[in-house]
């Protein structure tokens, strides 16, 4: 079989018309260029792997190089050992090896970041020491001093009052927490609001604790964000945003400009996606601890209304934090 | 430059114009083809966790490589995806270490990030060497001869020297400013406050580009005038004034696209304050609709004066690289059509949700392949090979898997 090409010297670009013959019996090649010709053994040579329409090439032992002319595959004329890559050439050309591989990326991210991530959240969120945990809160804290937060200007009795009832609807499982749970008060301008840190402080501000109209309402907003710390969401979303971050980088170690952007704005969805998982199961600890301590889950239904009229109606989108105020009614309702 | 030596520049030119032979470059890929290497590669990595990008990242670079040719000889590209990998971990290692840093104390963040800024120069410089080295032109590899003094000072000192000269002339006018109001005891120097800090902003605007363009230039002159192929070295010669012009152009370029969006953020902001005085509701939407389109502005502003520099960037430095005394360079981009190029690879990727990504990158390719011009003797016979490809001990190929992935 005889193929043309172009044929370079060992160390010299200049290049000259050549051709090759191939005997795949005595499995040799000779290489003819101009007045020269040379005898290569198969192992003496080492053949370009295949890739799309490139033209192949041969990379001789002492440094001479062969590339055929376009559209000659010298990988059908040379019968050597297939290897891994010939593999994967097969695979670039198939329509259906496409579409599966269309489906099987939609199938492993989904599984991946809806199932995976948060798994992997959970189980490193065991493993962090609390002493961390208490570092991250009092820095969260500290940080939150500074931006928004101010000394409450509820009364030292009403305080006692309200931090009182806090002690009493603590749950069992709760009591002997290596990070126990503690109440603190802040006045804020954003409004009526309560906030969870890593160290099982809760925060919880004027408005909100003004806006409860009786003792169970009160119970309800608490048990919800001690739910946060049994599960340790907080830790865990720090988690998986860090997981997220170093797996967008990792897969995307090529690619620049607009297709990060994208990359990055998906994990954001995924990111909120998380935030609004964990409320739901906030909301489904607070509801069956208020009916272990024999208070009507309704109070929860009544104080989420009356948030949800204080706040801009957010529907069940993409882009929000929490989930949508009638799905949460509803998460309290079939929970009871 | 040319007028230094009259002379020998118009030899140059009778020489270009008679006797010197011009060719395309010709870009072979296909986006079909393209799309389905693109995809093997992307579920591979995924299913591998990630492990597979390496030998993604090979293919790839041999498609866009193996298809572009200059007089029917083709580029090639041979690195070993297991040292691409190796670097991988070193860069996952690196961001690793950093996130734990930034969870654990904020100062241990800084810390982190400063010491990657001081290693960055070191990591670009490796990057480049092994990307040249790994490249070939009919069998003859490029090659990259790293001077690393040189590389810190065009890509950290420079810089950074002139960001301090820049913050203590911002420093200065507030100082001299408050000195004059004192020394005048006037108090009705009030407006004073307001065009200092009008000044200052202009200051910074302009020196942040000043500072952007003498860098540009400085590592354009890094990059070329060490790259080699086989033994024949590359050449440049840029000059600052150049690049400060083409910079200048690309700022006023952007400013009606900031004075536009400052101003529908400031009469959003009146309308907000004005609702919250009145404790009236303002409608949600509108609120949304006007950030939209204030960052659609800015965007749209910064791909505009981008894409200005990135055009006239490329057809001044081409124009003035030289290999040896073989073969020069131009390009004739234009910047109508290279924006028409960038806008509509920009709604090929979002509308497709990303999967338009391998035809966007082939449509940019053959752009610039189809808009470059190589002007000499291809026949190239007085190159010879660096033998610096050969016998490489494992420490080499350690610190030669530095493919970090910097281009310029």
């Amino acid at each position: 079989m005889r193929v043309n090409g172009e044929f370079t010297r060992a160390g010299k670009a200049t290049k000259y018309a050549a051709y090759i013959m191939i005997d795949n019996v005595s499995r040799k090649v000779i290489l003819v260029s101009d007045d020269t010709s040379m005898t290569y053994l198969f192992s003496e040579f080492r053949l370009s792997e295949q890739l799309g329409s490139l033209p192949d090439s041969l990379f001789f032992d002492d440094g001479h190089c062969f590339t055929s002319s376009r559209g000659v595959s010298l990988h059908n004329m040379i019968t050597a050992k297939q290897k891994l890559g010939s593999f994967i050439h097969f695979l670039e050309r198939r329509r259906i090896a496409v579409i599966g591989a269309v489906a099987g990326i939609i199938i492993a991210l989904y599984f991946y970041f809806l199932i995976a991530v948060p798994a992997i959240a959970s189980a490193v969120s065991h493993t962090i020491p609390d002493d961390f945990s208490r570092g991250l809160g009092e820095y969260t804290l500290s940080t939150a001093d500074q931006r928004f937060l101010s000394e409450s200007r509820l009364s030292a009795e009403k305080q006692q009052m309200v931090t009182a009832l806090f002690r009493s609807v603590i749950p069992e499982k709760l009591k002997n927490d290596p990070l126990p749970l503690r109440i603190i008060f802040r006045d804020s301008e954003q409004g009526a609001n309560a906030f969870t840190l890593p160290d099982g402080t809760i925060i919880i501000t004027d408005d909100l604790v003004n806006l409860a109209e009786n003792e169970d309402e009160l119970a309800a907003i608490f048990l919800h964000e001690m739910g946060h710390h049994y599960h340790r969401h907080v830790l865990r979303s720090v988690i998986s945003s860090s997981v997220l971050m170093v797996s967008v980088l990792w897969l995307t170690g090529d690619v620049h400009g607009m297709e990060d952007t994208l990359m990055a704005s998906g994990s954001a969805l995924f990111t909120l996606h998380y935030s609004r998982d964990m409320e739901t199961g906030a909301d489904e600890f607070a509801v069956r601890e208020l009916k272990n301590q024999n208070r009507d889950p309704e109070n929860m239904k009544a104080v989420l209304i009356r948030l949800s009229a204080l706040q801009e109606n957010n529907s069940n989108s993409l882009l929000s934090t929490h989930p949508g105020w009638e799905n949460r009614l509803k998460t309290v309702d079939e929970t009871k | 430059m040319d007028t230094e030596k009259p002379i020998l520049s118009d030899i140059y030119i009778e020489k270009e114009n008679i006797r010197q032979p011009v060719y395309n470059i010709r870009f072979h890929g296909r986006s079909g083809e393209y799309f389905k290497i693109w995809i093997v590669n992307l579920f591979l990595t995924i299913v591998t966790l990630g492990i597979y990008s390496a030998w993604a990242t090979v293919r790839k670079r041999r498609y866009f490589y193996g298809n572009t040719e200059i007089d029917n000889s083709h580029f090639d590209y041979h690195a070993r995806p297991v040292n691409l990998l190796l670097s991988r971990i070193i860069a996952a290692v690196f961001i690793g270490l950093y996130v734990i840093a930034s969870l654990i104390h904020p100062i241990l963040q800084i810390t982190c990030l400063l010491i990657l800024c001081l290693l960055a120069p070191y990591f670009i410089l490796r990057s480049w060497r092994f990307n040249a080295v790994m490249t070939s032109f009919r069998n003859i590899r490029f090659n990259y001869h790293c001077h690393f003094g040189r590389g810190y000072r065009a890509i950290l000192l420079l810089p950074l020297g002139l960001l301090a000269v820049l913050v203590v002339c911002v420093i200065a006018v507030g100082v001299g400013v408050s000195v004059v109001r004192l020394a005048y005891n006037d108090p009705y120097f009030a407006s004073s406050a307001v065009t200092s800090g009008m000044i200052q902003l202009g200051l910074i605007l302009v020196g942040t580009f000043f500072i952007l363009s003498v860098q540009a230039k400085s590592v354009y002159e890094l990059f070329f005038n060490h790259l080699a192929f086989g033994q024949k070295k590359f050449s440049v010669q840029l000059s600052y004034k150049k690049f400060i012009k083409i910079y200048s152009i690309s700022v006023l370029i952007f400013l009606p696209f900031v004075y536009f969006g400052g101003m529908i953020l400031s009469r959003l902001m009146t309308t907000v304050m004005l609702s919250n005085y009145y404790h009236a509701d303002i409608i949600k939407s509108v609120f949304i609709v006007n950030m939209v389109s204030i960052y659609l502005i800015y965007l749209f502003g910064i791909m505009l004066s981008s894409a200005f520099i990135r055009v006239a960037v490329l057809k001044y430095v081409s124009a003035n690289v030289a290999l040896g005394d073989m073969l020069r360079f131009r390009s004739n981009i234009t910047f109508p059509s290279y924006f028409l190029l960038i806008i509509t690879n920009f709604l090929i990727v979002i509308f497709t949700v990303g999967f338009g990504v391998p035809l966007a990158q082939i449509r940019h390719v053959r752009y610039m392949a189809e808009h470059t011009r190589v002007i000499g003797d291809i026949s190239l016979t007085t190159i010879s090979a660096h033998g610096e490809t050969k016998g490489v001990a494992v420490e080499d190929e350690l610190v030669d898997a530095f493919d970090i992935g910097i281009t310029l």
